[in-house]
């Protein structure tokens, strides 16, 4: 007999739950149900984990307005041809070149960005978020549990050498983007493994924190340590119609799409994240989106602290 | 014999539902209590199997509680819900690896289970241990835990390979791998089986 057969057959006899037991768990969630109240966004557009966690916070690098959505349509010139080094060095220097206050205990981070998700639809959304600086979500476990004032305070221990800032952040950060274990997994994971791991923290990082200025360049810098980086050949828009470049890692072994995060070719400031499609994909309504279609973006229009939950900057 | 899943709720359609349950949840949260209904018991068991009947209850609660708040994330190309709410499971059974790794040690050096004593209700119901359940259990509590779970999602919570690389967010490869490396840790540590025949050739050929 196999090892697995074996295995399935250690504590089979483990009962199923009677209702009693599961009745708990199922007025928990209700009580949480029934508090949270509807979304005011018709048509909610929902982004996959590894986009949406990015955005999960959605705090973005710029505490400036990134730009207004384009009415008319300009032609996309082609920007300069950098290396992913090279664009993300310009974009550190950009991140370095802010001047940012730590918020007060007491003020809120306001984040506006617009997001589309091709795999439900194609209508775009609107979405405006208020987070107090301490804040974290009520429910532990996920990679929301850090505060905009946990990050600002990780950013703080940050060192220099770009390879010791990704060990800092896969300690801190899981490669599901969830809290980390405080240790660096890096020795147990294949070297592969702990690139996708580095790339995705590091995106995660830079794009949903309320950036301490010398900790964003550092992130930045660190992120241009991560092998197999690759700028797209031609200039893009993002999810707001702005003109940007789109950094990207291929990642073979992962489903999903391949995470890109879009800089201003220009001032090199981050605008957005995307997933586009490996491989073809069938999406629910029976269409199939092809290879390099957008699956889903997000685009960050405002940053800024405010005084007040529900004020606008 | 591994237990079949619990019949579904009357009313419960295939696992595509689970992608337009969760949008809809969006609009109206009540909703969401159809995955619960549809999810728990085996996210129950499984956690149960793990680390006993106490631990499960919170642990099932919080899973649902945690995916609620998170349901604005789920991929919608993902039709069934099941590999997220294991994944889920899994973060939080994980937290508790010393009472797990405890517990299976316990079982391999006793021969009883506190596990399986949470939930067995009278002594004549107790399974009696053997040589190879504690061996079994001994090479359980020596695997690493990112292996210890794969190889556990896929004994206990049936998933197949590629619903585990979405639970836990890794490539397939990376599970294949996993299961692998825990698998034979699992065969080395129950020792050859007569009746496996590349056992039985590596045991004879050294005399």
């Amino acid at each position: 007999m196999d090892e697995l057969t074996l295995v399935r057959e250690l504590r089979t006899e483990a009962p199923d739950p009677t209702p009693a037991k599961l009745a708990a768990g199922r007025r928990a969630l209700t009580a949480v149900t029934a508090r949270r109240p509807r979304r005011a966004v018709d048509r909610r557009i929902t982004v996959p984990a590894v986009v949406a966690a990015v955005t999960a916070v959605a705090v973005a690098v710029s505490l400036l307005v990134s730009g207004t959505p384009r009415t008319a349509e300009a032609p996309l010139r082609a920007a300069p041809r950098l290396t992913p080094a090279e664009l993300l060095h310009r974009a550190a220097a950009a991140a370095e070149r802010q001047t940012v206050a730590e918020p007060r205990a007491d003020q809120w981070i306001y984040t506006l960005r617009t997001e589309r998700n091709r795999t439900l639809g194609t209508a775009t959304a609107r979405d405006e978020q208020w987070r107090a600086y301490p804040g974290t979500d009520e429910i532990p476990g996920l990679g929301d549990s850090y505060s905009a004032r946990d990050r600002w305070a990780f950013d703080a221990t940050l060192p220099d050498d770009p390879r010791a800032v990704l060990s800092r952040v896969r300690a801190f950060l899981g490669p599901d983007n969830m809290p980390g274990t405080g240790d660096d997994p890096a020795a147990g994971q294949t070297p592969e493994e702990t690139d996708v791991h580095s790339y995705r923290a590091v995106t995660y990082l830079i794009c949903s924190r309320l950036p301490d200025p010398a900790g964003q360049a550092k992130l930045l810098r660190a992120l241009a340590a991560v092998p197999g980086l690759t700028v797209t050949d031609r200039p893009v828009r993002d999810a707001a119609g702005r003109p940007a470049v789109a950094l990207g890692r291929d990642d073979p072994g992962t489903e999903g799409g391949r995470l890109e995060m879009l800089l201003d070719p220009g001032t090199y400031r981050l605008l957005g994240v995307r997933t586009v499609a490996t491989e073809p994909l069938r999406i629910r309504d029976g269409r199939t989106l092809g290879t390099g279609a957008v699956l889903m973006e997000t685009a960050f229009l405002r940053t800024a602290v405010v005084d007040a939950d529900h004020e606008r900057p | 014999m591994t237990q079949t899943p619990p019949p579904e709720p009357a009313g419960a359609g295939p696992p595509d539902d689970d992608a337009v349950t969760v949008r809809e949840s969006l609009e109206r949260p009540e909703v969401f209590a159809r995955l619960y209904d549809r999810y728990a018991a085996g996210v129950h068991r499984y956690a149960a199997r793990r680390l006993g009947d106490g631990p499960a209850d919170d642990i099932t609660a919080e899973t649902f509680l945690i995916a609620f708040r998170s349901r604005g994330r789920y991929d919608h190309t993902r039709a069934g819900a099941r590999p997220w709410l294991f994944g889920i499971a899994g973060n939080l059974i994980g937290k508790h690896r010393r009472a797990e790794v405890r517990a299976l040690r316990a079982l391999a050096r006793t021969g009883v289970d506190p596990v399986a004593e949470s939930w067995a209700d009278a002594a004549d119901e107790r399974v009696t241990a053997q040589a190879a359940r504690q061996a079994l259990a001994g090479a359980l509590a020596g695997l690493a835990a990112r292996d210890r779970h794969v190889l556990l999602l896929v004994a206990w919570a049936d998933l197949s390979y590629q619903e585990v690389a979405e639970a836990l967010g890794v490539p397939v490869g990376t599970v294949r791998s996993r299961l692998h490396r825990a698998r034979r840790r699992v065969r080395a540590a129950l020792g050859p089986d007569p009746l496996r025949a590349a056992d039985l050739r590596e045991a004879t050929s050294h005399g």
